[in-house]
Protein backbone atom coordinates (compact mmCIF):
# COMPACT_ATOMS: atom_id res chain seq x y z
CA UNK A 1 0.00 0.00 0.00
CA UNK A 2 3.02 1.89 0.02
CA UNK A 3 2.57 3.12 -3.34
CA UNK A 4 -1.16 3.74 -2.75
CA UNK A 5 0.23 6.38 -0.09
CA UNK A 6 3.23 7.77 -1.91
CA UNK A 7 0.74 8.21 -5.17
CA UNK A 8 -1.76 10.49 -3.52
CA UNK A 9 1.25 12.30 -1.40
CA UNK A 10 2.30 13.51 -4.84
CA UNK A 11 -1.49 14.25 -5.95
CA UNK A 12 -1.94 16.19 -2.85
CA UNK A 13 1.10 18.07 -3.99
CA UNK A 14 0.89 18.75 -7.93
CA UNK A 15 -2.58 19.55 -8.10
CA UNK A 16 -2.56 22.56 -5.79
CA UNK A 17 0.60 23.77 -7.50
CA UNK A 18 -1.47 23.00 -11.13
CA UNK A 19 -4.35 25.20 -9.76
CA UNK A 20 -2.93 27.31 -8.57
CA UNK A 21 -1.07 28.36 -11.44
CA UNK A 22 -4.10 28.42 -13.19
CA UNK A 23 -5.58 30.84 -10.67
CA UNK A 24 -2.91 32.87 -10.71
CA UNK A 25 -3.28 32.88 -14.73
CA UNK A 26 -7.00 34.11 -14.03
CA UNK A 27 -6.04 36.61 -11.72
CA UNK A 28 -3.44 38.13 -14.43
CA UNK A 29 -6.59 37.97 -17.28
CA UNK A 30 -9.32 39.89 -15.06
CA UNK A 31 -10.97 41.04 -17.92
CA UNK A 32 -12.13 38.11 -18.64
CA UNK A 33 -15.94 36.63 -19.06
CA UNK A 34 -18.25 37.27 -16.63
CA UNK A 35 -20.64 34.10 -16.19
CA UNK A 36 -21.40 31.06 -17.93
CA UNK A 37 -24.69 29.80 -19.21
CA UNK A 38 -25.98 26.82 -21.33
CA UNK A 39 -29.06 27.53 -23.53
CA UNK A 40 -30.43 24.93 -26.08
CA UNK A 41 -32.36 26.29 -29.31
CA UNK A 42 -32.41 26.40 -33.01
CA UNK A 43 -30.05 28.19 -35.59
CA UNK A 44 -31.69 31.22 -37.25
CA UNK A 45 -29.29 33.34 -39.14
CA UNK A 46 -25.52 32.59 -39.85
CA UNK A 47 -23.33 35.58 -40.70
CA UNK A 48 -19.79 35.82 -41.07
CA UNK A 49 -18.63 39.33 -39.87
CA UNK A 50 -17.18 41.70 -42.46
CA UNK A 51 -14.09 43.55 -42.38
CA UNK A 52 -14.36 47.37 -40.42
CA UNK A 53 -17.34 45.46 -38.28
CA UNK A 54 -16.99 46.24 -34.60
CA UNK A 55 -15.95 42.55 -33.82
CA UNK A 56 -12.98 40.25 -34.99
CA UNK A 57 -13.45 40.40 -39.17
CA UNK A 58 -14.19 36.63 -40.69
CA UNK A 59 -15.74 35.89 -37.42
CA UNK A 60 -18.94 33.79 -37.73
CA UNK A 61 -21.99 34.67 -35.97
CA UNK A 62 -25.07 32.82 -35.34
CA UNK A 63 -28.43 33.92 -34.01
CA UNK A 64 -30.60 31.63 -31.83
CA UNK A 65 -33.64 31.31 -31.10
CA UNK A 66 -33.27 29.91 -27.40
CA UNK A 67 -35.92 27.43 -26.13
CA UNK A 68 -34.45 26.40 -23.11
CA UNK A 69 -34.05 27.52 -20.34
CA UNK A 70 -36.46 30.42 -21.65
CA UNK A 71 -37.63 32.13 -24.86
CA UNK A 72 -35.13 34.82 -26.52
CA UNK A 73 -32.91 35.49 -29.44
CA UNK A 74 -29.30 35.55 -28.24
CA UNK A 75 -26.64 36.17 -30.81
CA UNK A 76 -23.45 33.96 -30.14
CA UNK A 77 -19.94 34.69 -31.70
CA UNK A 78 -18.25 31.50 -32.61
CA UNK A 79 -14.81 31.89 -34.34
CA UNK A 80 -13.28 32.30 -37.22
CA UNK A 81 -14.42 31.19 -40.18
CA UNK A 82 -10.92 29.52 -41.40
CA UNK A 83 -11.18 28.05 -37.74
CA UNK A 84 -14.39 26.72 -37.63
CA UNK A 85 -13.26 25.12 -41.26
CA UNK A 86 -10.50 23.63 -39.81
CA UNK A 87 -12.27 21.54 -36.50
CA UNK A 88 -14.58 20.27 -38.82
CA UNK A 89 -17.41 22.28 -37.47
CA UNK A 90 -20.39 22.45 -39.37
CA UNK A 91 -23.51 24.15 -38.64
CA UNK A 92 -26.62 25.87 -40.73
CA UNK A 93 -29.69 27.72 -40.48
CA UNK A 94 -32.25 25.19 -39.13
CA UNK A 95 -29.99 23.09 -36.62
CA UNK A 96 -30.65 22.51 -33.60
CA UNK A 97 -27.44 23.04 -30.84
CA UNK A 98 -26.87 23.29 -27.28
CA UNK A 99 -24.02 25.63 -26.51
CA UNK A 100 -22.52 27.40 -23.35
CA UNK A 101 -22.00 31.06 -23.78
CA UNK A 102 -20.37 33.55 -21.96
CA UNK A 103 -22.73 36.19 -21.14
CA UNK A 104 -20.95 39.94 -20.98
CA UNK A 105 -21.76 43.77 -21.50
CA UNK A 106 -21.24 42.94 -24.93
CA UNK A 107 -24.39 42.77 -27.56
CA UNK A 108 -22.86 39.54 -28.32
CA UNK A 109 -22.31 35.86 -26.08
CA UNK A 110 -18.96 34.34 -27.11
CA UNK A 111 -19.45 30.52 -27.39
CA UNK A 112 -17.56 28.69 -24.61
CA UNK A 113 -18.94 25.19 -26.32
CA UNK A 114 -21.38 24.13 -28.98
CA UNK A 115 -23.02 20.63 -29.32
CA UNK A 116 -25.02 20.52 -32.43
CA UNK A 117 -27.34 18.09 -31.89
CA UNK A 118 -28.63 17.88 -35.32
CA UNK A 119 -25.68 16.43 -36.73
CA UNK A 120 -24.08 15.21 -33.69
CA UNK A 121 -20.66 16.89 -33.65
CA UNK A 122 -19.29 18.99 -30.66
CA UNK A 123 -16.45 21.53 -30.16
CA UNK A 124 -14.95 23.63 -27.62
CA UNK A 125 -14.01 26.92 -28.97
CA UNK A 126 -12.33 29.16 -25.76
CA UNK A 127 -11.35 27.95 -22.60
CA UNK A 128 -13.45 28.73 -19.27
CA UNK A 129 -11.52 31.97 -19.19
CA UNK A 130 -12.63 33.17 -22.85
CA UNK A 131 -9.20 32.43 -24.19
CA UNK A 132 -10.13 31.70 -27.61
CA UNK A 133 -8.43 28.49 -29.21
CA UNK A 134 -7.25 30.03 -32.46
CA UNK A 135 -4.07 32.48 -33.03
CA UNK A 136 -4.79 35.91 -34.39
CA UNK A 137 -4.58 34.57 -38.04
CA UNK A 138 -7.59 32.80 -37.36
CA UNK A 139 -5.69 29.44 -37.39
CA UNK A 140 -6.99 26.71 -35.62
CA UNK A 141 -5.13 26.11 -32.16
CA UNK A 142 -6.62 24.02 -30.15
CA UNK A 143 -5.42 20.13 -31.59
CA UNK A 144 -7.55 17.33 -32.21
CA UNK A 145 -10.77 17.21 -30.68
CA UNK A 146 -9.93 13.91 -28.91
CA UNK A 147 -7.34 11.35 -28.92
CA UNK A 148 -7.14 8.07 -30.70
CA UNK A 149 -7.36 4.62 -29.67
CA UNK A 150 -4.76 4.00 -27.31
CA UNK A 151 -6.08 3.43 -23.91
CA UNK A 152 -4.53 -0.01 -23.21
CA UNK A 153 -0.64 0.62 -21.76
CA UNK A 154 0.79 -2.69 -21.31
CA UNK B 1 22.04 -5.00 -10.50
CA UNK B 2 21.61 -2.54 -7.44
CA UNK B 3 18.37 -1.37 -7.47
CA UNK B 4 17.48 2.59 -8.66
CA UNK B 5 14.85 3.87 -7.31
CA UNK B 6 11.78 4.21 -9.43
CA UNK B 7 11.29 7.93 -8.49
CA UNK B 8 14.86 8.93 -8.96
CA UNK B 9 14.86 7.37 -12.50
CA UNK B 10 11.90 9.22 -12.75
CA UNK B 11 12.51 12.99 -11.97
CA UNK B 12 16.09 12.32 -13.78
CA UNK B 13 14.08 11.66 -17.18
CA UNK B 14 11.93 14.30 -17.05
CA UNK B 15 14.71 16.61 -16.22
CA UNK B 16 16.21 15.31 -19.14
CA UNK B 17 13.40 15.11 -21.43
CA UNK B 18 10.92 17.87 -20.24
CA UNK B 19 12.74 21.23 -21.80
CA UNK B 20 13.21 19.55 -25.17
CA UNK B 21 9.92 17.80 -25.32
CA UNK B 22 8.11 21.13 -24.06
CA UNK B 23 9.72 22.67 -27.62
CA UNK B 24 8.95 20.52 -29.99
CA UNK B 25 6.07 18.33 -29.50
CA UNK B 26 3.90 20.23 -31.50
CA UNK B 27 2.71 17.03 -33.21
CA UNK B 28 2.91 14.66 -30.64
CA UNK B 29 3.16 13.66 -26.72
CA UNK B 30 5.72 12.34 -24.56
CA UNK B 31 4.48 11.10 -21.45
CA UNK B 32 6.64 9.62 -18.36
CA UNK B 33 4.94 7.22 -16.18
CA UNK B 34 6.06 6.08 -12.90
CA UNK B 35 3.90 3.07 -12.01
CA UNK B 36 3.67 0.41 -9.30
CA UNK B 37 1.42 -2.97 -8.56
CA UNK B 38 1.68 -5.54 -6.15
CA UNK B 39 -0.16 -8.58 -5.52
CA UNK B 40 -0.46 -11.86 -3.53
CA UNK B 41 -1.15 -14.60 -6.54
CA UNK B 42 -1.03 -17.46 -4.06
CA UNK B 43 0.85 -19.98 -2.90
CA UNK B 44 3.10 -17.57 -0.81
CA UNK B 45 3.90 -15.53 -3.58
CA UNK B 46 4.00 -11.54 -3.39
CA UNK B 47 5.07 -9.63 -6.28
CA UNK B 48 5.80 -6.21 -6.31
CA UNK B 49 6.64 -4.48 -9.86
CA UNK B 50 7.56 -0.67 -10.37
CA UNK B 51 7.86 0.54 -14.09
CA UNK B 52 9.26 3.45 -15.17
CA UNK B 53 8.08 3.99 -18.35
CA UNK B 54 8.98 6.78 -21.88
CA UNK B 55 5.93 6.99 -23.71
CA UNK B 56 5.49 8.82 -27.25
CA UNK B 57 2.28 9.20 -29.09
CA UNK B 58 2.03 10.71 -32.72
CA UNK B 59 -0.47 11.58 -35.20
CA UNK B 60 -4.63 11.42 -34.89
CA UNK B 61 -6.55 9.42 -37.40
CA UNK B 62 -3.36 7.42 -37.59
CA UNK B 63 -1.65 7.43 -34.18
CA UNK B 64 1.70 5.70 -33.50
CA UNK B 65 2.91 4.67 -29.87
CA UNK B 66 5.72 3.85 -28.59
CA UNK B 67 6.39 2.49 -24.93
CA UNK B 68 10.25 1.48 -23.53
CA UNK B 69 10.17 0.71 -20.01
CA UNK B 70 12.95 0.55 -16.76
CA UNK B 71 11.34 -2.33 -14.86
CA UNK B 72 11.89 -3.37 -11.11
CA UNK B 73 10.77 -7.02 -9.81
CA UNK B 74 10.57 -7.59 -6.33
CA UNK B 75 9.29 -11.34 -5.14
CA UNK B 76 9.26 -12.71 -2.06
CA UNK B 77 8.11 -16.31 -1.67
CA UNK B 78 7.47 -18.08 1.11
CA UNK B 79 9.34 -21.80 0.62
CA UNK B 80 7.53 -25.04 0.89
CA UNK B 81 7.70 -28.04 3.04
CA UNK B 82 7.10 -30.34 0.36
CA UNK B 83 8.85 -31.51 -2.46
CA UNK B 84 9.66 -28.97 -4.74
CA UNK B 85 10.59 -28.96 -8.17
CA UNK B 86 13.88 -27.66 -9.00
CA UNK B 87 14.45 -24.52 -11.64
CA UNK B 88 15.85 -21.63 -11.28
CA UNK B 89 13.74 -20.16 -14.43
CA UNK B 90 10.85 -17.83 -13.40
CA UNK B 91 7.24 -18.04 -14.83
CA UNK B 92 5.53 -15.15 -15.71
CA UNK B 93 2.75 -14.06 -18.06
CA UNK B 94 -0.53 -15.14 -16.50
CA UNK B 95 -1.49 -11.54 -15.06
CA UNK B 96 -1.10 -8.67 -17.44
CA UNK B 97 0.04 -8.82 -21.02
CA UNK B 98 3.77 -9.63 -20.12
CA UNK B 99 3.52 -8.35 -16.42
CA UNK B 100 6.91 -9.56 -14.73
CA UNK B 101 6.42 -11.60 -11.71
CA UNK B 102 3.63 -13.25 -11.81
CA UNK B 103 3.27 -16.83 -12.33
CA UNK B 104 1.02 -19.66 -12.55
CA UNK B 105 -1.41 -20.07 -10.03
CA UNK B 106 -0.11 -22.16 -7.41
CA UNK B 107 3.85 -22.57 -8.21
CA UNK B 108 6.23 -20.59 -6.89
CA UNK B 109 8.68 -18.17 -9.23
CA UNK B 110 11.31 -20.93 -9.05
CA UNK B 111 8.81 -23.16 -10.04
CA UNK B 112 8.40 -25.26 -7.27
CA UNK B 113 5.59 -26.09 -5.91
CA UNK B 114 4.48 -25.55 -2.55
CA UNK B 115 2.91 -26.87 0.37
CA UNK B 116 3.54 -25.25 3.46
CA UNK B 117 5.15 -22.07 3.98
CA UNK B 118 8.51 -21.63 6.54
CA UNK B 119 10.71 -19.29 5.10
CA UNK B 120 10.44 -15.96 3.02
CA UNK B 121 12.76 -15.79 0.20
CA UNK B 122 13.34 -12.05 -1.24
CA UNK B 123 14.54 -10.96 -4.26
CA UNK B 124 14.71 -7.82 -6.63
CA UNK B 125 15.73 -7.40 -10.14
CA UNK B 126 15.63 -4.25 -11.96
CA UNK B 127 16.45 -3.65 -16.10
CA UNK B 128 15.12 -2.89 -19.15
CA UNK B 129 11.59 -3.49 -19.44
CA UNK B 130 9.40 -4.88 -23.20
CA UNK B 131 8.96 -2.57 -25.72
CA UNK B 132 5.44 -1.99 -26.59
CA UNK B 133 4.99 -0.47 -30.60
CA UNK B 134 1.37 0.19 -31.02
CA UNK B 135 -0.48 1.61 -34.02
CA UNK B 136 -4.21 2.59 -34.22
CA UNK B 137 -6.50 3.62 -37.27
CA UNK B 138 -9.62 5.70 -36.81
CA UNK B 139 -12.09 3.57 -38.49
CA UNK B 140 -15.53 6.06 -37.85
CA UNK B 141 -16.45 8.83 -36.36
CA UNK B 142 -13.33 11.22 -34.70
CA UNK B 143 -13.02 14.82 -34.91
CA UNK B 144 -15.65 17.03 -33.77
CA UNK B 145 -17.92 13.79 -34.51
CA UNK B 146 -19.42 12.70 -30.79
CA UNK B 147 -17.83 9.27 -31.37
CA UNK B 148 -15.14 7.21 -32.82
CA UNK B 149 -13.83 4.03 -33.41
CA UNK B 150 -10.24 3.02 -33.70
CA UNK B 151 -8.41 -0.62 -34.47
CA UNK B 152 -5.23 -1.12 -33.02
CA UNK B 153 -2.60 -3.49 -32.87
CA UNK B 154 0.05 -3.46 -30.43
CA UNK B 155 3.40 -5.61 -30.27
CA UNK B 156 5.57 -6.34 -27.23
CA UNK B 157 8.80 -6.56 -28.25
CA UNK B 158 10.64 -8.86 -25.88
CA UNK B 159 13.49 -6.42 -24.32
CA UNK B 160 12.77 -7.55 -21.02
CA UNK B 161 15.20 -10.50 -19.54
CA UNK B 162 13.79 -13.90 -18.98
CA UNK B 163 16.35 -15.35 -17.12
CA UNK B 164 16.28 -12.24 -14.79
CA UNK B 165 12.39 -12.29 -14.48
CA UNK B 166 12.09 -9.26 -15.78
CA UNK B 167 9.54 -10.19 -18.68
CA UNK B 168 8.53 -13.43 -20.38
CA UNK B 169 10.87 -13.34 -23.43
CA UNK B 170 8.28 -13.65 -26.22
CA UNK B 171 6.55 -11.76 -28.78
CA UNK B 172 2.80 -10.80 -27.62
CA UNK B 173 0.94 -9.21 -29.70
CA UNK B 174 -2.94 -7.61 -29.59
CA UNK B 175 -5.35 -6.73 -31.95
CA UNK B 176 -8.47 -4.93 -31.20
CA UNK B 177 -11.41 -2.00 -31.06
CA UNK B 178 -11.40 0.89 -28.90
CA UNK B 179 -14.45 3.87 -29.35
CA UNK B 180 -15.86 6.03 -27.19
CA UNK B 181 -18.80 8.13 -27.29
CA UNK B 182 -18.88 12.10 -25.52
CA UNK B 183 -21.70 13.02 -23.63
CA UNK B 184 -22.44 17.08 -22.87
CA UNK B 185 -20.47 16.54 -19.28
CA UNK B 186 -18.66 13.19 -19.63
CA UNK B 187 -17.01 10.82 -22.25
CA UNK B 188 -17.61 6.78 -22.40
CA UNK B 189 -14.88 4.92 -23.68
CA UNK B 190 -14.20 0.92 -24.05
CA UNK B 191 -12.27 -1.44 -25.87
CA UNK B 192 -12.01 -5.12 -26.65
CA UNK B 193 -8.55 -6.89 -27.95
CA UNK B 194 -7.36 -10.31 -28.50
CA UNK B 195 -4.04 -11.04 -27.45
CA UNK B 196 -1.87 -13.97 -28.81
CA UNK B 197 1.06 -14.82 -25.74
CA UNK B 198 4.27 -16.21 -26.95
CA UNK B 199 4.90 -18.88 -24.43
CA UNK B 200 7.89 -17.99 -21.78
CA UNK B 201 9.86 -21.68 -21.30
CA UNK B 202 8.62 -24.30 -19.94
CA UNK B 203 4.56 -22.53 -19.82
CA UNK B 204 2.09 -22.34 -22.37
CA UNK B 205 -0.07 -19.65 -22.50
CA UNK B 206 -3.56 -19.15 -24.39
CA UNK B 207 -4.63 -16.45 -26.00
CA UNK B 208 -6.92 -14.37 -24.33
CA UNK B 209 -8.91 -11.42 -24.67
CA UNK B 210 -9.45 -8.28 -22.69
CA UNK B 211 -12.24 -5.88 -22.13
CA UNK B 212 -12.22 -2.58 -20.75
CA UNK B 213 -14.67 0.52 -20.58
CA UNK B 214 -15.00 3.50 -18.07
CA UNK B 215 -15.73 7.25 -18.14
CA UNK B 216 -14.28 10.47 -18.45
CA UNK B 217 -15.64 13.49 -17.03
CA UNK B 218 -15.19 16.89 -18.44
CA UNK B 219 -12.66 19.29 -17.60
CA UNK B 220 -13.57 19.90 -14.05
CA UNK B 221 -12.09 22.83 -11.61
CA UNK B 222 -11.77 25.74 -14.03
CA UNK B 223 -10.78 23.35 -16.74
CA UNK B 224 -7.87 21.85 -15.14
CA UNK B 225 -8.89 18.76 -13.75
CA UNK B 226 -10.44 15.57 -15.34
CA UNK B 227 -11.66 12.57 -13.20
CA UNK B 228 -11.96 8.94 -14.59
CA UNK B 229 -13.27 5.62 -13.47
CA UNK B 230 -13.06 2.30 -15.51
CA UNK B 231 -13.16 -1.42 -15.13
CA UNK B 232 -11.11 -3.85 -17.15
CA UNK B 233 -10.99 -7.27 -17.31
CA UNK B 234 -8.43 -10.54 -19.28
CA UNK B 235 -9.52 -14.09 -19.25
CA UNK B 236 -6.97 -16.54 -17.53
CA UNK B 237 -3.93 -17.39 -19.59
CA UNK B 238 -3.42 -20.64 -17.99
CA UNK B 239 -5.71 -23.23 -17.00
CA UNK B 240 -7.51 -22.64 -13.47
CA UNK B 241 -5.74 -19.62 -12.82
CA UNK B 242 -8.69 -17.41 -12.73
CA UNK B 243 -9.92 -14.54 -15.03
CA UNK B 244 -8.46 -11.05 -13.92
CA UNK B 245 -10.82 -7.94 -13.30
CA UNK B 246 -9.83 -4.62 -11.65
CA UNK B 247 -11.67 -1.20 -11.33
CA UNK B 248 -9.58 1.92 -11.68
CA UNK B 249 -9.88 5.76 -10.84
CA UNK B 250 -7.61 8.61 -12.10
CA UNK B 251 -7.31 12.33 -11.83
CA UNK B 252 -5.48 14.16 -14.90
CA UNK B 253 -5.37 17.89 -14.97
CA UNK B 254 -5.22 19.81 -18.16
CA UNK B 255 -2.80 22.05 -20.45
CA UNK B 256 0.34 21.47 -21.97
CA UNK B 257 1.70 19.89 -19.29
CA UNK B 258 -0.04 17.41 -17.71
CA UNK B 259 -0.11 15.34 -14.53
CA UNK B 260 -2.32 12.34 -13.80
CA UNK B 261 -2.54 9.82 -11.02
CA UNK B 262 -4.44 6.60 -11.29
CA UNK B 263 -5.34 3.64 -8.74
CA UNK B 264 -6.04 0.68 -9.59
CA UNK B 265 -7.46 -2.28 -7.30
CA UNK B 266 -8.11 -6.27 -8.39
CA UNK B 267 -11.29 -7.61 -8.19
CA UNK B 268 -10.15 -10.67 -8.70
CA UNK B 269 -7.47 -13.28 -7.33
CA UNK B 270 -5.58 -13.18 -9.80
CA UNK B 271 -5.32 -9.41 -11.17
CA UNK B 272 -2.76 -7.43 -9.27
CA UNK B 273 -3.74 -6.33 -5.52
CA UNK B 274 -3.32 -2.75 -5.71
CA UNK B 275 -1.88 -0.48 -8.82
CA UNK B 276 -0.44 2.57 -8.70
CA UNK B 277 0.27 5.22 -11.75
CA UNK B 278 1.81 8.65 -11.85
CA UNK B 279 2.83 10.14 -15.07
CA UNK B 280 3.26 13.70 -16.79
CA UNK B 281 2.66 14.73 -20.56
CA UNK B 282 4.20 16.89 -22.78
CA UNK B 283 2.73 18.09 -25.61
CA UNK B 284 -0.32 19.47 -27.47
CA UNK B 285 -1.42 16.84 -29.63
CA UNK B 286 -3.33 14.23 -29.34
CA UNK B 287 -5.41 16.27 -26.65
CA UNK B 288 -5.77 14.50 -23.33
CA UNK B 289 -4.34 11.33 -24.88
CA UNK B 290 -1.81 10.88 -21.68
CA UNK B 291 -3.07 9.14 -18.29
CA UNK B 292 -6.70 8.29 -19.21
CA UNK B 293 -7.73 4.72 -18.97
CA UNK B 294 -6.12 1.66 -18.09
CA UNK B 295 -1.82 1.97 -18.30
CA UNK B 296 -0.69 -0.72 -15.71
Amino acid sequence: MSETLNGLRALALLLPVALGLDAVGAAAKSEGPTSLRTVEGEVIVIETLMAGSRSDPGMTVVRLRVDDPEPEEIEVLLAPEAALRQTGFEIERGDRVRASIFLSAADRAEAHKVLNLSRNTMVRLRTLRGVPLWDRAGQWQGGPCRPAGHRHGR
Amino acid sequence: MKRIPAAAMMLASIACVAPAAAAVLDDAELTVLGSAASGDYGAGLDVRTEWLTVRCIAGDDLQVRVDLSMVSVETSTLSGLGPTVSGDERRRGTGDLGSPGATPEGESPTGGSTMGPVASVDSRTTGLGDLYLAVAKRVAGGGVRLFRLDTNLEIKVPTASESDGLGTGAWDYRVGFAGEYRFWSATTWGGLGWNRLGDPGGVELGDVVDVFAGVDSVPLIRERVILSGWVEGRQEAVAFSGNAASLGVGVQTTGRVRFGLQMRRGLTGSAPGVGVVFGISFGVSPAGAGIRGPQL
